[in-house]
């Protein structure tokens, strides 16, 4: 996250704080009780920080509170407060408000009415009209409603999905380019895949979620290529989760995108092979760290660049407790980048498609067969932050709900716990195949009855229908 | 962040005044100037510490009166508030190609920019002026990682051409790699097995656990990435044999070699030159391509150029890392002993010249052609410290040189050879016996002195004949009463018809000899103490010869004293 954004989180959560504080306080209290007017300066204080003299719009969206269209991180903490607030919104119609900057003008008396009205509007028939009306008859001209109609994500949140799709795409064509070079032999820079991590990791400090969606782009002819991108997003923000430094993610991006530099001396046939590999194939096979190594070593990039970067071939197929290979003599650990790079690796891998296997695995059984092998493989708390990550059910994943619908994962509400969460659900397009419908969170309930309105049965992997989820991600951005 | 998404500037958007646009020209020019001076200057130089200041004056002056300033970028333009303020050919050097080459769109400084953050920018501009053909980073790289909080500025993003071509279709990848895991789980997918789901509570994190991973993240920001890609080249040399990959790992691990040495990070010098050692072991057998490479590996780190950065490195050490030093040192080629002994005769300190005496000794005693050819060179105190580690070598070959070294010009180098050559074993003394006469005080006592340890047939008849046939070069009488006394020390009966004559001689016969021929043989029968000497001299006490009577009675005399006393 840039400082700015992160400025805007905390301003942000102050604000929602001092929102929330303010309209329980209204709830119980009398006009003129001093709880009141104390909840009510703390409010107009935080709205006076956070709108800086300018309009402030506050707006909920899929899920998530966007703040001038900016998405709002919080705090563990803070999620009880944020989630009620989740709630708040949508049981009175609302999307959002707006508040002209001409809220100063306004008296504290002024503000008790807006959070009655706010308050009382739950019960009502519409709503939203009636809480306009009544702003009108109580002349609130500083606030304005957003109604929850309009399915436009902000714009932003667009030009960010529009972003990162060409992200992806250009880092997918700097690590071929860097490959194609060190394989004939040539100078190979790396600048351009040094920009691209670093855009990368900006755009994974924004919104994870939305890089996490990326990786479940494929791509046959250039499968190593898109490994080679995914494995670097994913190893981001496993990175980032951790709290590794803007720098040390960029370098983590860097190892990701050229850990598999050695498979492209490994002859295509083996790599492409439709069956299991014998054991000569295994061997060559098996040499690509090493000869990934030594790409590394002819990349025109300093020696402290070089000393990080070769860590990602070396050490992408050695396991937690040093098995794997290749074989070590000196190296007598893994370190953090190589188990976070194992991991990420293994992931996409498994989830990857393979001619010679029926099907890929599905996220969900990728991360159960990883799990099978936690403290041997995989370092344990690396691991369990991953599966936080990704969620029990990974974005990309497709799940059958009890509603007979299916959907894809997209997304998850909240950060710390991810284990319900936004699908799209898909539709039948007429042609035998889908198409994408309306956003739903998982964690909707039935007003009367609390019960869950969707349930997943079971999960699969997006190419057993024929799927390929990037689809669906950046057909939303275009 | 303002590297990637347009942001708002508090800039005023109405034209500037004329002394606004003034006030942005002096902040250019003297950026323009202070570019100048990093380009001519290392960054340090005064001229640049001036330049900067300047430019940091009218910059703050600006940011005071006027708030942020801001450029577009073209690429052979700034424009100021929409007016082209610089223009520059579009030429690699210049200031708007340079920004513009990386994409920057605009530029703003902002109020409250430090000294500190204006230098560390004018240096990123310098080093990035003029980009390589395949360069590992650019500005706005630089510009990333410093995170300058008071420059921001606007990057279109992909600047480096059309979107790739790009798939989406749904398709089967490649093989996987990882056998074993996969196996396992064809195995249970086959049996219609499912893994076992994970329970969200073993997902929770212990505090154990959230401390053991701050650590592991603590301990990875702080590392010095170098040790592990050590591990990572020397298991790449155990694990790929094949020539073509032995020879840029070895030269990575020539420049890790170099860096650590400067950096003083002993340790990691030290590991390569052991690790390496056991590499070229395992290669005895099967991989002996590889042997040459290896050494010549050695040799390169044991050249002046790669052991140069030692020389002020150890101007400040302390006795563990000389100690560092020296097991690295040990294990480089003896052909390192050339650039050794340049060293030892350019440090003042005398436990460094301890240490690389030490060291050159124990390299010498892998191979003593290097330091055999050092000495010929005119330097005489290297000449000198070198016959000093020879001399603490055993072995034939170290006795010829110093046998050699004994004729060298060099009075002290002459006296260094000489010391070891007389206290090894069985001295040929023949080979000595012309030092009797060296220039050098210290040389002849040291040869006498020597020669009068035991009775010696060889070394007695060395004396006589040098003294009966008058081969003498020097004739003072102190040279000549030495040698005299020496010869009684080491003489037999043999000598005594000698002596009688010289002391009793007649001074008109042939063979007269000076007085002090007499006086020193009267000395040398007398340190004989044999009977038949003793003899002579009382002979000589009953002389009618004055002069002869007289030497003889005033050593009986002596004698006499000595017995009472
Ligand atoms: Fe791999
Ligand atoms: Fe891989």
């Amino acid at each position: 996250m840039s400082e700015q954004t992160a400025e805007l989180s905390v301003a942000g959560g102050r604000f929602i704080k001092a929102f929330h504080h303010m309209i329980s306080t209204v709830k119980i209290h009398q006009e003129n009780n001093q709880l009141i007017k104390e909840s009510i300066k703390h409010f107009v204080k935080a709205l006076s920080e956070i709108s800086g003299g300018m309009e402030l719009e506050i707006l909920l969206w899929r899920g998530r509170f966007f703040i001038q269209g900016e998405k709002l991180h919080y705090r563990k903490e803070s999620f009880a407060l944020i989630n009620e607030m989740m709630d708040y919104f949508p049981q009175r119609g609302l999307r959002g408000l707006i508040f002209q900057p001409n809220f100063k003008e306004s008296s504290l008396k002024d503000f008790v009415i807006f959070a009655r009205l706010l308050n009382e509007s739950a019960g009502r028939d519409d709503p939203p009209n009636w809480i306009d009306k009544q702003f009108q008859t109580h002349g609130l001209e500083w606030v304005e409603i957003l109604r929850e109609i309009d399915e436009d994500p902000p714009e932003l949140e667009l030009k960010r999905k529009e972003q990162a799709r060409q992200s992806y795409m250009h880092s997918m064509a700097a690590v071929k380019e860097v490959a194609q070079k060190v394989s004939q032999r040539s100078v190979a820079g790396i600048r351009k895949a040094r920009r691209l991590a670093q855009t990368m990791v900006d755009l994974v400090l924004d919104d994870e979620s939305l890089m996490l969606g990326l990786t479940t782009i494929r791509d046959y002819d250039d499968y190593t290529y898109t490994h080679s991108v995914n494995v670097a997003l994913l190893a981001m923000a496993l990175g980032k989760r951790i709290g590794l430094s803007q720098i040390f993610l960029e370098q983590l991006g860097i190892c990701g995108m050229f850990h598999d530099l050695g498979k492209v001396e490994v002859p295509k046939e083996i790599l492409l092979k439709p069956d299991m590999l014998n054991t000569g194939e295994w061997d060559q096979m098996r040499k690509h760290p090493l000869i990934g190594v030594h790409r590394v070593l002819q990349l025109h990039a300093s020696r402290e660049m070089k000393s990080r970067a070769a860590l990602g071939p070396f050490e992408h197929h050695l396991n937690y407790n040093l098995t794997g290979y290749p074989k070590t003599h000196f190296v007598n650990k893994v370190t953090l980048f190589g188990k976070i790079l194992r991991i990420a690796d293994t992931y996409d891998a498994l989830t990857s498609e393979r001619k010679y296997r029926p099907r890929a695995f599905s996220p969900d059984e990728a991360l159960r067969l990883m799990w099978s092998k936690v403290g041997e493989d995989y370092d344990p708390i690396l691991l369990k932050i991953f599966v936080n990550m990704v969620g029990l059910y990974p974005v990309g994943t497709i799940l059958k709900l009890d509603t007979g619908e299916m959907g894809l994962v997209v997304d998850y509400p909240r950060d710390d716990e991810r284990t319900r969460p936004e699908v799209l659900l898909l539709e039948d397009d007429g042609q035998g195949g889908f198409k994408g419908g309306k956003t739903v969170s998982l964690e909707e309930r039935d007003e009367k009855t609390g019960s869950f309105l969707r349930n997943v049965l079971e999960c699969h992997h997006p190419t057993k229908l024929g799927l390929q989820p990037a689809q669906f991600y950046l057909k939303e951005a275009s | 962040m303002a590297s990637v998404e347009e942001r708002k500037s508090d800039t005023v958007k109405a034209g500037p005044s004329e002394e606004q646009w003034q006030a942005a020209e002096k902040v250019l020019i003297s950026l323009q100037l202070a570019r100048k001076n990093y380009s001519l200057y290392p960054e340090n130089h005064v001229n640049c510490t001036r330049a900067q200041e300047q430019f940091w004056l009218h910059l703050d002056k600006y940011l005071r009166l006027y708030g942020n300033l801001r450029f577009d970028l073209a690429k052979d333009k700034l424009l100021f508030q929409g007016e082209i303020i610089l223009s520059e050919p579009s030429e690699e050097g210049n200031l708007p190609f340079t920004l513009f080459r990386d994409g920057i769109q605009w530029l703003e400084l902002q109020r409250g920019i430090d000294s500190k953050e204006v230098e560390q920018f004018l240096r990123l501009l310098n080093r990035y002026r003029i980009l390589s053909d395949e360069p590992e980073g650019d500005l706005v790289t630089a510009l990333w990682e410093a995170r300058f909080p008071h420059i921001q500025y606007y990057v279109a993003d992909m600047f480096w051409g059309a979107e790739p071509e790009f798939d989406l279709t749904v398709s089967p990848g490649a093989a996987e790699e990882d056998a074993e895991l996969l196996e396992e789980a064809e195995e249970k997918d086959s049996k219609s097995e499912c893994f076992s789901p994970i329970e969200p509570a073993a997902l929770k994190m212990t505090p154990e656990e959230e401390a053991e991973l701050r650590e592991m993240v603590r301990v990875e920001e702080k590392r010095d990435p170098v040790s592990e890609y050590l591990d990572v080249l020397l298991d790449s040399l155990m694990e790929l044999r094949e020539k073509e990959n032995f020879v840029p790992i070895l030269e990575s691990l020539e420049d890790v070699f170099h860096d650590s040495l400067a950096r003083k990070h002993f340790e990691i010098s030290l590991k390569i030159l052991k690790s390496l050692h056991y590499v070229r072991k395992t290669c005895a057998t099967e991989s002996t391509w590889a042997l040459p490479l290896i050494d010549n590996f050695f040799l390169t780190a044991s050249s002046a150029k790669s052991l140069r950065p030692l020389q002020t490195a150890w101007l400040d050490m302390d006795t563990d890392e000389i100690g560092q030093i020296k097991q690295i040192l040990v294990l480089l080629q003896p052909e390192a002993i050339q650039t050794l002994g340049g060293m030892l005769l350019e440090t003042s300190s005398l436990r460094l010249q301890k240490m690389l005496l030490e060291v050159i000794l124990v390299l010498a005693y892998r191979d003593l052609k290097p330091l055999e050819a050092m000495l010929g060179r005119p330097e005489e105190e290297l000449v000198q410290k070198l016959v000093y580690v020879l001399g603490r070598l055993d072995g034939e070959k170290s006795t010829q040189i110093l046998a050699r070294m004994v004729r060298h010009p060099s009075a002290r180098v002459r006296h260094e050879a000489l010391k070891p050559l007389l206290s090894r074993g069985p001295t040929d003394i023949k080979g000595l016996f012309h030092l009797i006469e060296d220039k050098n005080d210290a040389i002849r006592r040291l040869v006498l002195r020597h020669m009068a340890q035991e009775r010696n047939k060889v070394t007695e008849t060395l004396l006589m004949e040098y003294l009966e046939q008058g081969k003498l070069n020097r004739s003072d009488d102190e040279h000549i009463i030495a040698c005299f006394r020496t010869l009684g020390r080491c003489g037999s009966p043999r000598s005594i018809p000698f002596l009688r004559k010289t002391l009793l001689g007649r001074p008109w016969l042939p063979g007269f000899r000076k007085l002090s021929y007499r006086q020193g043989a009267a000395y040398a029968l007398q340190s004989m103490g044999m009977e038949e000497a003793q003899e002579v001299l009382e002979e000589a006490s009953r002389s009618l010869f004055p002069t002869v009577r007289g030497i003889a009675r005033k050593i009986i005399e002596g004698q006499t004293r000595q017995r009472k006393g």
